[in-house]
């Protein structure tokens, strides 16, 4: 991965800021149609077609157990560089707008927020500091898209339907 | 390594392949002229390759064989099962030492002078074959020069009081060459008469050989008042090898070799070879696989490399995707020309695409000659007599499908050769033929290719099954199936019933793995098994992975394709008739049909429109109706993964992308039915 870069782009989501490495964004996207894929859990919003090829939108807000993603002119898809059980796909993800792109250096990163804190730390790299004093979270974004945590969530009750099913079978 | 290199190592590799190939019909007509041809020049073409770039311990190792073959072609070697071992190690043999990287040299070695070994055993036993005149130095050539004679030995009643054994002659004579020998009694006297000391047998020889007729009278040399000695020409060839001579060439003694038949018989034959290489070549009236395999032999098509294919596919993929968009341009604009010229381009499209598609088949024969391998090499291993038949071998598909398929089949052959098929006393006791027997059958059945593995041993036991299931904790104690369910269970993981785990099959990972690997392509597996008659397991797999002929439908705002290769008819429904139904049966034209209601499966909210379209599919042998809200018409859908993240969606069998840009998702019926069948079931 070419992570080793310091650059982050920040994002929001509702009123919360947000940082990926850009070495795992490829693109970032106006919003177009998402074809919803029947029967998936409620996060995983569809697919779009990406020059040519299927490119999954995952709803990161209902990840971190916020309100569904509201569709706004901000609203744009980050299409990302992530890796899923030691393969590395492509896939989207929904923010409601993103803001710069920062270098910082590694001694300004903080330790993630510890108990009682807002989101699964496990989820957050670090916390870096901005110069209006606003916090900005750290993403490591194959955590979050590793398959254990898409079990944790509360919205895959039709993903274990469908898996109870194929037992069954 | 360079280029060249690397060419030789593709051919070589292929030429292996055909060795194979032709060795396992060998194995069937050893009597064949034609097949030890083939494997010579296979050997030869080897060995050549080999020492152009610089394989030399290939060219010196083939070289052997080469010559091992050469005598079975002057009928001097007889085809041998231990030949054919020999020749299949000597292939395994030399794909080692193509693929070695120089860490694996010692071993090679080693099993090169066991080989050479086993290899100079056969040469020296060429002599004790059914002619008691064979030679193994290299002063035998081909057959250009050889020449037959006819000779007759009949020495003087005072031979041996001199001192000479006329027998020592007829060996030195029968040296020369091959031959066949006739001894006459008939002037031995009655015992009165008869004096000890006197030679009354007399011999008539018939000899191909290279050697001039100076040769034959120099073995009489020291003789020559000895005895009477008549040579004579018969023919310009070897008459040996002659179709249809062996009866006039029977030993029996006292009984002259009919001359004449010999000489019009060698040369009508000779007349008639003439003909026919003035004449086209023509095939000889050898059996049908023989005829293919030469032919397949002949007849090459050229190499390309497979990313080229696959960039090939991709491309014509773009192709129809842009097509689609120029239908869809040319639709809305109304403009006849452009209309015409977006339906011409949408029926070569479909031309490239049918073409493109069918480069990437392969039949699957080519599978065909490892599966015959290995349950050569199997059965032999595990003390069985097993025989292996494949149908309908011509079948193609799609590459992808044959790398996939190659591995499951194997894991079924195992099983067949390990657990299915009995021991040759068991079978007996069973009352069936010893010889077992696995057939591989492949055939097209609508839209889909049929692979079944059919043995005909012991079948399985539904009870031990069960018994083995509750067992292993996999169904409860108490749960009743039916004997079909019972044998379905082998397809669950951590089963495998055989009481003695064996180095071929039985560590565990069984048929759920098959059944695992045969979905990961699309395909099913099913098995059906009688006790004591044997099993069949049936392996069906989608024609094409790539591109597929659709129906694009509509529900809501999302667009779906069902493959028409599925849809059987399309009725349109009212909205109130099928709220109105019950238990998901509707009755359309006075029959029952089920049907799934795909809005409210899909949980898809919104306002059904009043008149909806109910698509009939097929379902294994019923009709099941799938509701839409509409119907937009055919579409070739070029079929892209979903990827990953929505692998646990596999009633959806991808996605793929329509003229406007938007995203449509493929429907796999027949994963609709099961999953929303199971799911009502609960």
């Amino acid at each position: 991965m070419e992570q080793e870069t310091n650059s982050y782009i920040s994002f929001m989501l509702g009123e919360e800021y947000f940082a990926i490495n850009v070495g795992q964004v490829l693109n970032i996207l106006q919003l177009v149609q998402i074809t919803k894929v029947p029967t998936a859990p409620d996060y995983m919003k569809g697919v779009i077609n990406l020059r040519g090829t299927v490119l999954p939108i995952i709803d990161i807000r209902m990840k971190f157990g916020m309100e569904p993603i509201q569709y706004k002119r901000d609203t744009v898809i980050l299409v990302l560089n992530v890796e899923i059980e030691n393969e590395v796909v492509n896939a989207g993800i929904l923010v409601d707008s993103v803001k710069e792109v920062f270098e910082l250096q590694h001694d300004e990163i903080l330790p993630p927020p510890g108990i009682g804190a807002k989101y699964k730390s496990k989820f957050i790299d670090g916390v870096y500091k901005m110069s209006d004093e606003k916090f900005v979270m750290l993403l490591d974004i194959d955590k979050v898209f590793s398959s254990d945590e898409l079990v944790m969530l509360q919205d895959t009750t039709e993903s274990e339907e469908s898996t109870q099913a194929e037992k069954i079978e | 390594m360079d280029n060249f290199q690397k060419k030789f190592l593709e051919e070589a590799s292929d030429l292996i392949n055909q060795l194979e190939q032709a060795l396992l019909t060998l194995e069937q007509d050893t009597e064949n002229p034609e097949l030890v041809d083939s494997i010579f020049r296979i050997m030869h073409s080897l060995k050549g390759g080999g020492g152009m770039f610089g394989f030399d311990n290939i060219t010196a190792y083939t070289h052997k064989l080469e010559n091992m073959y050469d005598l079975v072609r002057q009928k001097k070697l007889k085809v041998s099962r231990e030949m054919l071992d020999i020749t299949f190690d000597s292939a395994d043999h030399v794909r080692s030492m193509l693929n070695d990287d120089g860490s694996k040299t010692a071993e090679i070695k080693n099993n090169e002078v066991i080989l050479n070994n086993r290899i100079d055993n056969i040469l020296s036993g060429a002599s004790s074959g059914d002619f008691k005149d064979l030679k193994t130095n290299d002063e035998v050539t081909g057959n250009s020069d050889v020449v037959t004679y006819y000779v007759r030995v009949k020495p003087y009643e005072h031979i041996q009081r001199n001192g000479t054994n006329p027998f020592l002659l007829i060996d030195e004579l029968v040296g020369l060459g091959k031959s066949k020998v006739n001894i006459f009694y008939s002037n031995i006297p009655d015992f009165e008469n008869f004096v000890f000391d006197d030679t009354y047998i007399y011999w008539e020889i018939i000899i191909a050989t290279d050697k001039n007729e100076d040769a034959i009278k120099d073995v009489f040399i020291f003789v020559e008042d000895d005895c009477e000695v008549e040579i004579r020409k018969i023919a310009d060839r070897d008459i040996f090898t002659l179709e249809g001579i062996d009866p006039l060439l029977v030993c029996r003694h006292d009984f002259p070799f009919d001359l004449d038949k010999i000489k019009s018989l060698a040369d009508a034959i000779t007349a008639l070879e003439k003909a026919k290489n003035e004449s086209v070549a023509k095939p000889s009236a050898g059996e049908e696989h023989i005829k293919k395999f030469a032919k397949e032999s002949s007849i090459s098509g050229i190499r390309v490399a497979s990313e080229k294919i696959d960039m090939l596919m991709n491309l014509v993929s773009e192709l129809i995707t842009t097509q689609a968009g120029l239908n869809l341009y040319a639709d809305k604009n109304k403009d006849a020309e452009l209309t015409r010229i977006a339906e011409s381009l949408e029926n070569i499209s479909r031309q490239l695409r049918d073409t493109a598609f069918s480069i990437t088949l392969i039949p699957i024969d080519y599978l065909v000659v490892r599966f015959r391998r290995l349950v050569r090499d199997l059965s032999r291993e595990v003390g069985k007599d097993i025989t292996f038949e494949a149908r309908g071998a011509e079948t193609e598909l799609d590459k992808t499908l044959i790398e996939g398929i190659s591995e499951p089949l194997m894991h079924i052959l195992r099983n067949s050769i390990d657990h299915g098929i009995e021991s040759a006393e068991e079978r007996i006791k069973a009352g069936k033929n010893p010889q077992g027997k696995i057939i591989l059958q492949a055939y097209y059945s609508g839209s889909q290719i049929v692979i079944a593995v059919t043995d005909d041993g012991a079948g399985m036991n539904p009870a031990k099954i069960r018994k083995k299931a509750i067992e292993k904790g996999l169904i409860p104690a108490d749960a009743q199936i039916s004997d079909k369910e019972a044998i379905d269970l082998i397809f669950m993981p951590g089963f495998s019933t055989s009481e003695t785990v064996t180095n071929i099959s039985g560590r565990g990972v069984g048929m759920d793995v098959v059944k695992r690997k045969v979905s990961d392509i699309r395909g099913m597996v099913s098995v059906a098994s009688e006790l004591g008659e044997g099993t069949t397991i049936t392996i069906k797999l989608p024609l094409t992975l790539s591109i597929i002929d659709g129906m694009l439908v509509r529900i809501e705002d999302v667009d779906y394709i069902i493959p028409l290769s599925v849809i059987d008819t399309i009725f349109a429904v009212e909205h109130t008739k099928i709220e109105n139904s019950f238990q998901n049966i509707i009755n359309i034209e006075g029959v029952q049909y089920p049907f799934y209601y795909l809005r409210n499966e899909f949980g898809i909210g919104g306002e059904p429109p009043s008149k909806e379209e109910i698509i009939m599919v097929k379902y294994e042998d019923k009709k099941i109706g799938i509701v839409v809200d509409n119907i937009t018409g055919e579409y070739q859908a070029v079929l892209k993964s979903l990827g990953k993240l929505y692998r646990n969606q596999d009633i959806f069998s991808g996605a793929s992308i329509l003229g406007d840009g938007t995203v449509a998702l493929v429907l796999d019926t027949h994963k609709v039915i099961n999953k929303f069948t199971k799911y009502n079931e609960l």
